[in-house]
């Protein structure tokens, strides 16, 4: 059980912090981003998002800061650190390792 | 659209300090659903549902997550840990976070148990119930076996005995001279003498009697034990010839007579009519070294003459009351410290040296006398015997627990299975195994402090029934901090044990199945029910072997009640009243025991008035050895039996109700000068002289015979329970004083009504005697039977207890497979299967595991049931009718607590149960 659960969430990480690599993001953008991209096949739930931001933040790797724009609710926008940055690249070399084993092992087509 | 206090309302406080800002963020995400929904053209109320859809159905994982991920240890340090451990997420990653981690646990677990209320209430109740039968039982195990005696060096304290000369009594008690003998040997670090006495205490100008101990010089300081404030016994206030009349006195006597006042020391108290210069107070926590023993005051030894003559005979004897250098009369009890590292055995060896010297210098009062050695305790007394009982108890406490842990264990599966989704929700967002085990844990030991706490409350009410057993009241059975803690204790261990079997059985689902839906964990389901299946069985062996020795004792209780005792109980009243206190001489003794008499007859509501000197069910006797053939009994020929004897005055006969047989009773013409006579029981005459006519046959005892004038019918003497009673023979007191008598007054009305009358009387004739206690014959009839009655009743109390949580057991796994079998029963319903062949199978079902635990528990009782033989009285141990009695009642109960869920389950609707 646990090292799937490893998997899932350490991909989840992965998507966020690529997800943030251009630019901050909120919350809300952030589920949405990942759900157009993946068409729909990754969906993020509130119960499941909000604590892994918070976790990431705790580690250092993201960074939230509150904005403020006229006529709106404040908003919540994470960004990568120096850090997060770090991690994302030793995750995507690890994933990209992975998935080129799993290719080249279980046949799979190439990732696009 | 602002979700923010709908957010407030879903999820429950979080205890972090950016709660609003996680609010805040949550309710700006489902606001920008909500709006996205309604931008794609959807109306209200659909984007509405949209958005809160978002939310997890269990917000409690929610805030749980949330509270968790905010709580994560900085990044730094988790790589760290990571890298070093290799380990993707740290499982107990340091004391700080175990300790938050350890909070967060009992939070949620508190969480969870308030939300199912019902359940906690069930298994914490469930649990008191063990635990507080186990804590009533410590209790008096610690009281009486653990708890070591209020003395320095409790380990080297030993108790000290003579044996008879037939070695047959080897607890026997000890003379003065041999003590001291004992005491210069050497062999130990020192040696005690002690005799316990009563005193009058005459304070506030009334007379109140006192237990007192009479002690050798050394007591307090042998046994370590400072007297503080004051002194203890100086050397030239215990020496045989000039003592001094010192006293110290004990704290409880100190605070209760004279208020804690300090001048107490080295003022003048009055015993016996005589003042006592009081020297020392002893400490609050020493009442004696001997379990039960309280005295109130300790007084030097050397005036034994004076506060504890000898019997009247004895004194005839020695033609004096002083036993300070008589080596032939054994009464005192002696205590001894070994030397540092010397052990009982080392001592034992040194003893057996001095006693054979004393045997061959002095073998008229020390042939074939050994001292005994044992540790404080293991002499006879509270503790050893006690001691059979409580192991009893504590087996039967023992299986009470172990049902109340199997319920729970039962209750706590049931739940396993009911909570496989919440578990794989928490799984899937990330919780560990450890994590959910430790989780799961928390919430079985907080459901078994809960149980625990309940029950040491409940233990509080069940402590007092304990002094049933002869405990005396001064041996203290308290909840302490000891019971608490072992309690506790208890129940941690339990909810340990008994959280951990269905924590893991929660652990062993398929996570994707239970979430999708409920089929992928039928398994655990199937399993689960299998081991509780298990627990039924085992809870009803358990219980019917409980109830089995409820029976037995329940059987022995009735047969002692039916005992004929040979005499009437009702409407008398018995008090003591000691002339020793005034040391009359036995003329004068006489005249006085008569007077009181006279006078008692002469009350009014007065039927009959008499007394003895052993007080019939008073659980003490006189024994002796009657010849048979005339001459005088030695044990190389054999020619005496085993008689008990009892010196009664004149009217005793008449007025407990034993019925004279043959010949007369003790008349005013039984003077001491005149011919020496005496009564026997039927079974001694038909013993003595089978088919002749005992009326002036002769008995001898000891030296002198006595002619038989009358003879009586047999009845109880020490306790309706003995077995095989020797014969009895009764003596005048007029021919043999006594000083200390028991008075049996039987009245028309409430016998305990003439007691003030009495007791003025009393004073009227010496305003220094004391008159004791007043108790009625039922009273002691009753306490006779305080062991089996109390016996009976905890036991029935935890058989009840044990049939009760069985029964609970039961009720629980036969709903819980006819839950299981719904969809079964509802196709077999649907076929035209007719409900009552439906409830038969259910009921038989269940009755198969009723049967099966009751043949184990018949096997195992029968195996049991030879531990409790020596409590029973009137019942073999293996008695069938107990034994299928037993069984018959488990069975209808077991068929009722199976019946209800089976009515239950067929009485649904096909159709419904189908449909879903």
């Amino acid at each position: 059980m646990a090292p799937h659960n490893e998997l899932k969430r350490g991909s989840a990480e992965l998507m966020i912090l690529a997800v943030l690599e251009e630019r901050q993001r909120h919350g809300y953008e952030i589920a949405r981003f990942i759900d157009d991209r993946s068409g729909g096949v990754l969906r993020f739930h509130v119960a499941s998002l909000y604590p892994m931001l918070y976790r990431m933040e705790r580690r250092g790797w993201i960074e939230g800061k509150w904005v403020e724009k006229t006529g709106q609710r404040r908003r919540r926008f994470y960004r990568l650190t120096d850090e997060g940055r770090k991690i994302l690249a030793e995750q995507r070399s690890n994933w990209h390792e992975l998935l080129s084993a799993l290719q080249r092992v279980a046949g799979l087509d190439p990732v696009g | 659209m602002d979700f923010r206090e709908y957010l407030r309302r879903r999820l429950p406080p979080l205890t972090i300090q950016r709660e609003p800002e996680v609010l805040d963020e949550l309710a700006q995400h489902l606001s920008d659903l909500y709006t996205e929904a309604r931008a794609a053209g959807l109306d209200h109320e659909t984007a509405l549902a949209r958005a809160t859809a978002a939310l997890p159905d269990n917000s409690v994982d929610l805030a749980d997550a949330i509270e968790s991920a905010s709580r994560a240890l900085p990044g730094r340090i988790t790589d760290r840990w990571r890298s070093s451990l290799n380990e993707p997420m740290p499982a107990t990653p340091g004391a700080l976070v175990m300790f938050t981690d350890l909070r967060r646990d009992l939070r949620y677990a508190l969480r969870t148990l308030i939300t199912n209320p019902g359940f906690a209430v069930v298994v914490a109740l469930t649990l008191a119930l063990g635990v507080g039968a186990n804590a009533v039982i410590f209790s008096a195990v610690d009281a009486v076996l653990l708890r070591s005696a209020p003395v320095a060096e409790p380990d080297r304290v030993v108790s000290l005995y003579t044996s008879n000369s037939d070695g047959r009594d080897i607890f026997a008690s000890s003379s003065y001279p041999d003590y001291a003998d004992l005491r210069d040997s050497g062999i130990f670090q020192g040696v005690a003498a002690f005799a316990s006495i009563t005193l009058s205490l005459d304070a506030n100008g009334e007379t109140q009697a006192i237990t007192g101990e009479m002690v050798s010089g050394n007591y307090f300081a042998m046994l370590g034990v400072p007297v503080s404030p004051g002194r203890t016994f100086a050397d030239t206030e215990d020496r045989s010839g000039t003592p001094l009349r010192v006293a110290v006195v004990s704290h409880e006597f100190w605070q209760q007579r004279f208020g804690g006042a300090p001048s107490l020391v080295g003022s003048t108290i009055s015993l016996n009519g005589n003042p006592y210069t009081v020297i020392g107070i002893t400490p609050r926590s020493f009442l004696s070294p001997v379990l039960g023993r309280a005295p109130a005051v300790w007084v030097p030894m050397a005036l034994q003459p004076e506060v504890r003559p000898p019997s009247a005979g004895v004194r005839r004897q020695l033609g004096s009351s002083n036993l300070l250098h008589e080596r032939s009369v054994r009464w005192l009890n002696m205590i001894g410290r070994l030397k540092d590292g010397s052990s009982v055995a080392e001592a034992t060896a040194g003893t057996a040296v001095l006693a054979q010297r004393l045997s061959t210098a002095m073998p008229d009062s020390n042939q074939g006398r050994q001292f005994t050695v044992v540790r404080l305790g293991d002499g006879p007394g509270i503790r050893t015997s006690a001691r059979p009982l409580l192991q009893m108890l504590g087996g039967a406490v023992a299986i009470v627990l172990l049902i109340a842990c199997a319920n729970v264990a039962g209750l706590l599966l049931a739940r396993a299975v009911s909570r496989r989704r919440e578990v794989a929700v928490r799984m899937a967002v990330g919780a560990g195994t450890s994590r959910l085990v430790r989780q799961l844990l928390t919430e079985s030991v907080l459901l078994a402090v809960a149980g625990g706490i309940l029950g040491v409350v409940l233990s509080v009410w069940g402590v007092p029934l304990l002094y049933g057993f002869g405990i005396p009241e001064t041996v203290p059975l308290t909840v302490n901090v000891r019971v608490l803690a072992f309690s506790l204790a208890l129940a941690v261990v339990c909810g340990l044990l008994f959280g951990l079997a269905p924590a893991l059985q929660t652990l062993r689902v398929d996570s994707i199945a239970a979430l999708r839906d409920e089929g992928g964990a039928v398994a655990t389901g199937v399993r689960a029910a299998r081991l509780r299946k298990v627990f039924v069985v085992v809870q009803v062996a358990l219980s019917l072997m409980l109830l089995v020795g409820a029976g037995l004792f329940l059987r022995t209780l009735q047969n002692a009640y039916a005992v004929d005792l040979g005499f009437r109980l009702g409407n008398t009243m018995l008090t003591g009243v000691n002339l020793d206190v005034r040391g009359y001489s036995p003329e004068a003794g006489q005249v006085v025991y008569e007077r009181i008499l006279e006078r008692a007859r002469a009350l009014p509501g007065v039927v009959a008035v008499s007394a003895a000197r052993v007080s019939v069910l008073s659980g003490n006797a006189r024994s002796g050895m009657v010849s048979t053939n005339g001459q005088p009994y030695s044990r190389d020929t054999g020619n005496g039996i085993t008689v008990r004897s009892n010196t009664v005055a004149d009217g005793y006969f008449d007025t407990l109700g034993i019925p004279l047989l043959r010949g007369r009773v003790f008349a005013r013409s039984d003077t001491a000068t005149g011919p020496l006579v005496c009564i026997v029981s039927r079974s001694l005459a038909n013993t003595l002289w089978p088919g002749a006519d005992p009326i002036g046959k002769s008995v001898l005892s000891g030296t002198s015979p006595r002619e038989v004038v009358g003879v009586v019918a047999d009845s109880v003497y020490a306790t309706p329970l003995e077995r095989n009673a020797p014969p009895v023979y009764y003596v005048p007191l007029s021919q043999s004083y006594e000083s200390g008598l028991t008075y049996f007054i039987r009245t028309a009305g409430d016998p305990l009504d003439v007691y003030p009358a009495l007791r003025q009387a009393v004073r009227e004739i010496d305003s220094q005697l004391v008159v004791g206690r007043p108790r009625t014959l039922q009273d002691d009839f009753e306490s006779s039977l305080g062991e089996q009655r109390t016996m009976a009743l905890l036991v029935g109390l935890f058989g009840a207890i044990a049939l009760t949580l069985a029964a609970v057991g039961l009720y629980g796994t036969m709903s819980y497979m006819a839950g299981q079998r719904r969809i079964e029963l509802g196709i077999r319903l649907a076929l035209g299967a007719k409900p009552r062949s439906l409830l038969t199978m259910l009921v038989l079902d269940g009755l198969r595991l009723v049967a099966i635990g009751t043949a184990l528990g018949l096997a195992g009782a029968v195996a049991a049931v030879r531990l409790i033989e020596a409590q029973l009285f009137g019942v073999a141990p293996t008695d069938v009718a107990t034994f299928m009695g037993v069984a018959a009642i488990l069975v209808i109960i077991g068929a009722v607590a199976c019946a209800i869920p089976a009515l239950r389950a067929i009485r649904l609707d096909p159709v419904v149960v189908l449909r879903n």
